[in-house]
């Protein structure tokens, strides 16, 4: 009963929270047109003076003001008559009408823009969605509403979405929210002293909920806050705010206090004749009896209260809850048999009820299975067309495909004329190819060998020569440490040969192993060699090494032969050029490999020249063997160019280090 | 100081003896074992783990780089050091793919030799162009499915990229602004990559993946 009632009283809240919004929107109508929009006025005041008696003439009103804004193009009437309209439709319950007029206005606000008519529009659609029961919708409704209402700086509409939304929270249970959407209505309320009525609605919806929450203290000084703001003649809010109070005083078990302001709201409902009220109240003050024990006293209270209830034809569930506490009132007064007969009134009440419940869900579930059959014959519409679409775009598929077909037919007629003619030259060819491809295997066969016995001497050269030399060197070095200072000079020179023939063999190994017959690894030999030949000397090389765009396949004799020869130009100027700096240029050409010597030393002594043409003439034999040359110049310092054409040996092979990104060329300086 | 054990595993009497001698009488190194064959090595070394082990790589019986391949899991600490008797490189890589950690040539100069050992135990090791060019071949020409472990670092790949020309490692190191002691253990950790990249490469050939 008391739930019911408060639930009653939240809806009275709606409207007035609702009657705002109207209000504030009213009071900006301009005059552009004094006829028409005069006119259009004056049909939504008789609207409103009608409302509340009469809702279905005041919605002729309402009608007759929205289809002749709509005319005129009178848009702040179109809105406002809207707004009305679908608000009086939701009180009597046609929602789908007020959804489907509230809809049509945001289609219309949208298209001409106004933030302050698509605000409104979706507030509608907020209060509709509401009051039918979609708390979802209208939450969302309400969001877009305070977005707008935001954008154009309207605070009494935002207050007002605020307070709706605290609202739907608030019967959702879901207090904290509530609370917040009531601070924030209240903090713009606040700024606004001209309107303490607004103030006061915040301040009761707070009150509410902490009754709700069982925050007794809060509540109460709520109330009071509300109460110091009602202007007396309100009595409406007054009427609310005193069965809250009285409700509160309830919880608390104060119940002499309940009955005193449960007795006020009755007088003010009375003054205002309100019936709905003091039927209201009139239950209220009966069960309060009733858990005083008091039941005599609640007996003339509950009558009074089905008077009025007959009288003003009380809706099944109104009726329903008097049943009950009737029910209950006898069980009190012994009177088991009246009891019992409130009882079973009570629960045919409640059965009816409930049977018209599941009358009303069906009828949902009719109307939801329409609408899913339409949609059905929609999209079975949307599948013809786009199957007629298809078939046609497959016969021009067709189309294409037969004229590519003949193309092709043409085009392979052409190919197959110009092979017949080519495989008559082809079959001359054929014959000198297969002379040549013999000689080839003959040459690989020859050249497998070859490679076959470098590989057995190296091996054997290793094997047999290597481990010997390794112990002479070892065993001398061991001397060396054991005799320490007093070291014979014979046992250094031991050490020093064996590690001249420990070098000179791996040179040997290195140009008998076929599988470093390539370009790259010979630059990079010479490169490492040169390296590690000049550390040992006080002086500085100077390397600048060109990229081989390939690699090219060099044979072992070849490789030997440019290596000896770079080694015995960097061993002459180390020995006799007298130079603090030697640069090694190796340029791999597309056609030859050409690598300079140069140094920054004397240059030629005539004392020495004859050495020197010994030298020189060691080295361009050892290049000429190899098809190539060693040229020898000198002006400031000695220079010795190395060429060696690649010639019909040379093979390309996969580079090994092509798969990485080139790093510049860039010369460097080892000490 | 620390000493740092080192044993050797080399089938020649003289040069087993005198390697031993060599390294016996340097200061902060100690000669723990010498084995005449791998398989000693297998059975000995598994309980008695040393710094460092030289290895020869033509043994009798098991050669050099089975015997690193099966003591590298047993011995997790030790670290292994080929020696040849020339630039073997192909067997050097073999040996690298297999564990082993660095290489040198039997014939260097004792103070090089001492030198290797202790740069190898702080984790530095040398590399040669050839083998250089080999490893690049390794990692870019037969590109395999490759875990994370075995992609080398951009750093790692000029370093790579500059060895294989024939820098030397000096050159290198004044090139990319950082000493020669950081090459080397940059040298390391391509060996340990190289390890993980043969066994995942091994694996993806098992599988047929290639």
């Amino acid at each position: 009963m008391v739930v019911r009632l408060r639930r009653k009283m939240w809806e009275r809240l709606i409207t007035l929270v609702g009657l705002l919004v109207v209000l504030t929107s009213h009071g900006q109508t301009p005059s552009t047109y004094p006829n028409d929009t005069s006119y259009v006025s004056s049909l939504l005041k008789k609207g409103e003076q009608l409302e509340n008696q009469n809702a279905e003439e005041a919605l002729i009103y309402y009608r007759r003001a929205h289809s002749l804004s709509q005319k005129i193009r009178y848009t702040k009437g179109y809105f406002e008559s809207m707004r009305l309209l679908t608000f009086t439709l939701n009180n009597v319950g046609r929602y789908d009408e007020a959804r489907s007029i509230a809809q049509t206005a945001l289609q219309i606000a949208q298209r001409d823009t106004s933030k302050r008519n698509i605000g409104l529009s979706h507030f509608a659609l907020a209060v509709t969605a509401w009051i039918s029961g979609d708390w979802k919708e209208a939450v969302h409704q309400y969001h877009r509403a305070a977005h707008y209402m935001r954008l154009i700086n309207h605070l009494v509409n935002q207050s007002v979405v605020y307070g709706n939304l605290a609202n739907i929270y608030e019967q959702q249970g879901m207090y904290k929210q509530a609370l917040l959407y009531y601070n924030k209505a209240l903090a713009i309320n606040l700024k606004n002293p001209n309107d303490p009525r607004s103030i006061a609605i915040g301040y009761f919806g707070m009150a509410n909920i902490y009754s709700r929450v069982d925050s007794v203290q809060l509540a109460k000084a709520y109330y009071l806050k509300t109460k110091r703001l009602i202007d007396p003649n309100d009595r409406d809010f007054l009427i609310n705010l005193y069965n809250n109070v009285g409700h509160l005083y309830e919880q608390l078990q104060q119940y002499d206090s309940t009955l005193y302001y449960y007795r006020q709201a009755l007088q003010l409902s009375r003054d205002v004749r309100n019936p709905r009220h003091e039927l209201h109240i009139l239950m209220a003050m009966a069960q309060t009896n009733i858990l005083m024990d008091k039941y005599r006293a609640a007996k003339p209270l509950l009558d009074e209260a089905n008077q009025i209830a007959r009288r003003e034809k009380a809706g099944l569930p109104e009726m329903r809850n008097i049943y009950r506490v009737y029910a209950l009132l006898n069980e009190g007064l012994h009177d088991y048999k009246a009891s019992l007969d409130w009882y079973n009134k009570y629960i045919g009440a409640r059965d009816s009820l409930e049977s018209v419940e599941t009358k009303e869900l069906l009828q949902s579930y009719e109307e939801k299975i329409r609408k899913a059959e339409a949609q059905q014959k929609l999209t079975e519409k949307q599948r013809e067309i786009e199957r007629l679409e298809s078939e046609r775009k497959r016969q021009l598929l067709w189309l294409w495909l037969a004229g590519i077909s003949v193309l092709a037919v043409v085009g392979l007629a052409v190919v197959g004329l110009l092979y017949f003619r080519q495989r008559q030259r082809a079959k001359d060819n054929a014959l000198v190819a297969m002379q040549r491809e013999q000689e080839l295997v003959a040459m690989q066969a020859e050249l497998q060998g070859q490679q076959k016995e470098r590989l057995r001497i190296s091996k054997e050269m290793h094997d047999d020569l290597g481990g010997s030399l390794t112990a002479i060197g070892l065993l001398s070095e061991v001397l060396k440490t054991r005799m320490g200072t007093s070291t014979a000079p014979e046992v250094v020179k031991i050490s020093d040969i064996s590690a001249d023939m420990v070098t000179t063999m791996n040179e040997i190994i290195w140009s008998l192993n076929t599988k470093n017959d390539s370009l790259n690894g010979l630059i990079a030999y010479v490169r490492s060699y040169a390296g590690e030949f000049i550390e040992t000397t006080s002086l500085t090389l100077k390397t600048e090494v060109g990229e081989a765009s390939a690699d090219i396949i060099i044979r072992g004799a070849d490789r030997r032969n440019i290596f000896l020869t770079v080694k015995e130009a960097l061993n002459n100027v180390v020995k006799h050029a007298q130079a603090t700096q030697v640069t090694l240029r190796i340029d791999p050409r597309p056609t030859e490999l050409v690598i300079e010597v140069c140094d920054n030393g004397r240059g030629f002594v005539p004392q020495e020249k004859h050495k020197l043409r010994n030298g020189l003439t060691n080295m361009s034999n050892r290049m000429s063997e190899s098809g190539g040359s060693c040229t020898i110049t000198s002006s400031d310092g000695t220079s010795v160019t190395i060429t060696y054409p690649y010639g019909t040996g040379g093979m390309t092979k996969n580079t090994t280090n092509e798969v990485w990104p080139k790093p510049e060329i860039s010369p460097s300086i080892a000490v | 100081m620390n000493t740092i054990t080192v044993a050797i595993v080399e089938d020649k009497d003289e040069i087993r003896q005198s390697l031993s001698i060599l390294i016996g009488g340097a200061d902060g190194f100690v000669c723990r074992a010498a084995y005449a064959t791998a398989e000693d090595a297998l059975v000995d070394l598994p309980g008695h783990p040393v710094d460092i082990v030289l290895m020869d790589i033509g043994l009798p019986g098991m050669n050099g780089i089975d015997c690193v391949r099966q003591l590298k899991p047993l011995c997790p600490r030790t670290q292994f050091m080929m020696c040849t008797a020339y630039d073997e490189d192909e067997l050097v890589f073999e040996a690298l793919k297999a564990g082993a950690n660095s290489y040198i040539l039997k014939r260097s100069a004792p103070h090089k030799l001492l030198e290797a050992i202790s740069e190898l135990h702080q984790g530095g090791s040398p590399m040669s162009s050839t083998i250089a060019r080999k490893i690049v071949g390794s990692f870019y020409q037969a590109p395999v499915k490759s875990s994370e472990l075995d992609v080398l670092t951009s750093r790692e790949r000029e370093i790579l990229d500059r060895l294989s020309k024939g820098y030397s490692h000096k050159e290198v190191a004044d090139e990319l602004f950082i000493s020669p002691t950081t090459v080397r253990k940059h040298i390391f950790n391509i060996y340990e990559k190289l390890q993980v990249h043969s066994k995942v490469e091994a694996v993806n050939k098992y599988l047929g993946r290639k």
